[in-house]
C-alpha cells in the first residue's frame, strides 16, 4: 500500500471516529504518515470509551434489573446507538445477544458503527451469522464501511462468506481499503474467490474505486510474493 | 477525580499547530456530543422502564 493510501485509509476512519463527513473533512491530515494517525486514532479511542465509564458501569448493572424487551425498547427508543454501543462490552455477553435480538437491524445496524468490536468480541461471535450477514448489508446501505472493517477480524469463514454473497464489489474493495488487520485481506480474497476479485478489481475505475483497487492489488501481490513457492509435480 | 477526557491526546506530531489544534477541536466536539447523549438519553430511558422498577433503576445507576 503507497504511504498516500495509506494516510487516506487512516483519515478516513478517524473522520468516522470523530462523526465527521467523510474524509475531505481532513484533508489536511493526508499528507501525515499512516503511523502517527494511526495512533492519533487509538488515542481518541479510548478516550471515548473510556469517558464517563463509571456511570455506563452503572446503568450496565442496572439493566440486570429488566427484562432484555425492555432493554431493547429502552436502548432503541431512549438510549441511542452510541451509548448502547458503550454499553455492549459491559454487559453480560449472553445478556447482551439476548436483548440484541430484540432490536431492529437497523438500530443494530447503527449501533455497530458506533461499536468496537474488541471490547465485545464475545458479543459478536456469539451473534447468529444470519443476523450479522443483515446487520452487514444494512451498514453498507448506510455507508458504513470503515466501521465494517472493524468486524471482520472477528467474524467465522460461515459468516463472512454469507456478507461476501450479499455485498456488492463496491461494498467489497471500499471495505478491503480501511480493513482493520490488512493481514486478514488474502484469506477474505480466497473466500471471495479469484473470478469475482477479477471482475472487481477491473470494475474498480468505473465507479470512481481504483485507488482501493490498486491498493487491494498491491496488498494480494505483495502477500503471494512473501509466500514460500508451493512445489509442483512429482 | 478529573475524567480521562480533560486532558485530550496530543495530535499527530507532524502536523502543524494550527491544523493540530483543528483536529483536537474535533477530538473535543466529539467528546462533547457523547457526554451530552449520555446525559439526555439516561433521562429519556426513565419513561420506558416500568413504574415499579424505576426506583430500583433510580438507585442502581446512583441518580
Amino acid at each position: 500500500m503507497s504511504a498516500a493510501s495509506e494516510s487516506r485509509a487512516e483519515a478516513t476512519k478517524l473522520a468516522r471516529l470523530l462523526g465527521l463527513d467523510g474524509p475531505e473533512s481532513l484533508t489536511y491530515v493526508h499528507g501525515i504518515p499512516a503511523s502517527e494517525l494511526r495512533d492519533y486514532r487509538a488515542a481518541v479511542t479510548e478516550l471515548l470509551h473510556d469517558d464517563d465509564q463509571a456511570l455506563l458501569q452503572r446503568a450496565a448493572d442496572a439493566a440486570r434489573l429488566l427484562p432484555a424487551h425492555t432493554l431493547a425498547t429502552v436502548g432503541e427508543h431512549a438510549l441511542g446507538p452510541l451509548i448502547c454501543a458503550r454499553l455492549t462490552g459491559l454487559l453480560d455477553p449472553d445478556r447482551a445477544v439476548d436483548i440484541s435480538g430484540h432490536f431492529s437491524i437497523d438500530f443494530l445496524a447503527r449501533l455497530s458503527a458506533e461499536l468496537d468490536p474488541r471490547r465485545a468480541v464475545d458479543v459478536v461471535t456469539s451473534m447468529p451469522g444470519e443476523r450479522v450477514v443483515e446487520i452487514a448489508v444494512a451498514m453498507a446501505a448506510a455507508g458504513e464501511h470503515v466501521a465494517m472493517g472493524r468486524f471482520v477480524a472477528h467474524l467465522d469463514d460461515a459468516t463472512l462468506v454469507g456478507c461476501i454473497e450479499e455485498l456488492t464489489d463496491e461494498d467489497m474493495l471500499r471495505i478491503a481499503f480501511v480493513l482493520e488487520g490488512k493481514e486478514r485481506l488474502d484469506h477474505v480474497f480466497e473466500l471471495v474467490g479469484l473470478e469475482r476479485t477479477q471482475r472487481m478489481l477491473k470494475g474498480a475505475e468505473s465507479i470512481g474505486l481504483s485507488e482501493e483497487a490498486f491498493d487491494l492489488r498491491d496488498h494480494l501481490a505483495a502477500r503471494r510474493h512473501k509466500q514460500p513457492r508451493r512445489r509442483t509435480g512429482g | 477525580m478529573p475524567r480521562p477526557a480533560d486532558s485530550l491526546p496530543d495530535p499527530p506530531p507532524s502536523l502543524d499547530s494550527e491544523r493540530a489544534a483543528e483536529l483536537s477541536a474535533h477530538t473535543k466536539a466529539a467528546l462533547r456530543r457523547q457526554r451530552r447523549e449520555l446525559a439526555t438519553s439516561i433521562d429519556k430511558a426513565f419513561k420506558h422502564i416500568p413504574w415499579p422498577l424505576r426506583g430500583a433503576v433510580r438507585r442502581a445507576l446512583g441518580a
